[in-house]
């Protein structure tokens, strides 16, 4: 499979001059790899722990290395691995786990767009992973491409492979239900009854 | 604008509209500055660093096979330090300093599938990678390391083993995030022959495949409703199935008491 992304602008590009006289190797090398950290962490929220992960993120490598001599030197690499990365991960869950999973619907609209409950400021970290963990795939990983690793809306309609108005609906919805989640962890905590 | 329109809103790019609202409307204010600090909270939690020197490694390993010369130098490098260790290891004592722990364990995990490679790293982690006393103490020193309550499977183990093999690992450990219990013996000439148990995470399964071989090690898995279960040695193929296969039942009917 060949992946192409149409919006060309790297979050921070290396200068095509800094990689001309490069081999592929090299180059791979200096655009690909120093991206592996975060696709890692994005792909552990992704798969639910660290062993699929880095699992998903060595056929995502793969797979970049394989095509990476079509790559567009100072074109965004770090979004053209993304998308390796959740096509990667979307055949590895359809691989492993051959049953259909109910996702709930994109058209969702905020029918009852109200004050959000405030969140306890002693959730910890890990709170606010297990919280994230609990919100539905799909949304998620809008959640961790937009808020999380601050991809515009159309970098991460590309690299998912839907329309832009499914990212911001995702996106408002997996943000309300993470609301939720936290604030249910916050009342199960002793948090709860917060002053508004 | 109305605040139920603000709302609606919120989550968005703030135009002129929103602008003027917000800026008479201290709630949806307090509101927007709520939902923009839980988005930092959620990135500096996601964002924490992680360990991925290994996978790097592994990364490049991988991507060997798939040709490329400076590939082939970057796991030359790791074969190399391998073989430094592995010689090492055979002598007696851990020589691996992080970088060469790393190495090793990338061009040895890359071999198995996933589901194998769990219960290798662990091997690797404590077995390989670790110091241990030789001789080791008595089986009742070793096992004071473990929960009272799994000590009854490292008696059973012991019992189960070729003659000469002497317990040296006993506990209860992690790695990758999971937890284990680790067992491992060895004999006079340095064979080392670890069980490893780890409850099964979704989907885990050995399959058509609970067999395999990386490096030096013999990999044997065996699998209960909600454990998985190891052996792993630098035995022979024969003899680390004949192992696995005398251990799995006993094995398995003991973790049923546990739970």
């Amino acid at each position: 499979m060949e992946y192409v992304m149409t919006e060309q602008a790297e979050d921070h590009p290396l200068p095509a001059r800094e990689t001309a006289g490069l081999s592929v190797e090299e180059r791979f090398e200096r655009e690909a790899m120093p991206h592996l950290a975060e696709l890692t962490r994005s792909a552990t929220r992704m798969m639910g722990d660290r062993t699929r992960a880095d699992d998903v993120v060595q056929e995502t490598y793969l797979q970049a290395w394989r095509s990476f001599s079509r790559f567009v030197p100072g074109s965004n690499c770090r979004a053209w691995l993304y998308k390796i990365l959740f096509h990667c991960v979307h055949h590895y869950r359809r691989k492993w786990f051959r049953f259909s999973v109910m996702q709930p619907m994109d058209d969702y609209v905020e029918a009852t767009a109200a004050y959000t409950e405030p969140i306890p400021e002693h959730l910890t970290d890990e709170d606010f992973l297990t919280a994230l963990d609990c919100v539905p795939r799909d949304y998620r990983a809008v959640l961790l491409l937009v808020d999380v690793e601050e991809f515009a809306y159309k970098q991460a309609a590309e690299i998912l492979d839907v329309p832009i108005g499914t990212v911001m609906s995702r996106l408002s919805r997996g943000r309300k239900l993470l609301r939720e989640q936290l604030a249910e962890a916050g009342r199960q905590m002793g948090y709860g009854g917060a002053d508004r | 604008m109305t605040c139920s329109e603000a709302l609606a809103r919120m989550d968005f790019a703030v135009d002129a509209e929103m602008a003027a609202h917000l800026a008479g409307c201290a709630a949806c204010r307090d509101e927007r500055e709520r939902r923009e600090e839980l988005r930092h909270r959620l990135r500096d939690a996601v964002r924490k660093p992680m360990e991925t020197a290994a996978l790097e490694q592994l990364v490049r390993t991988r991507s060997r096979r798939n040709g490329g010369g400076y590939w082939v130098m970057a796991a030359a490098a790791a074969v190399v330090a391998g073989l430094v260790g592995w010689g090492a290891y055979e002598k007696g004592y851990s020589p691996f300093g992080n970088r060469e722990q790393e190495e090793f364990l990338a061009s040895v995990s890359g071999q198995v599938s996933h589901v194998m490679r769990v219960g290798l790293v662990d091997h690797l982690h404590c077995t390989v990678f670790r110091k241990w006393a030789k001789p080791a103490p008595p089986l009742e020193e070793v096992v004071k390391e473990m929960d009272p309550k799994y000590r009854p499977v490292a008696l059973l183990v012991s019992q189960q083993m070729p003659p000469g093999y002497q317990m040296f690992v006993a506990h209860q450990c992690r790695a990758g995030g999971r937890r284990f219990i680790h067992l491992s013996l060895r004999n006079e000439e340095g064979k080392v022959i670890s069980l490893i148990v780890t409850r099964r995470q979704d989907g885990e399964t050995f399959g058509g495949a609970p067999y395999a071989t990386a490096h030096r090690f013999q990999l044997a898995g065996f699998e209960t409703t909600d454990f998985l279960g190891y052996v792993i040695s630098d035995l022979d193929e024969a003899e680390n199935r004949q192992i696995a296969q005398a251990l799995a039942g006993p094995v398995a009917a003991f973790l049923q008491t546990v739970g």
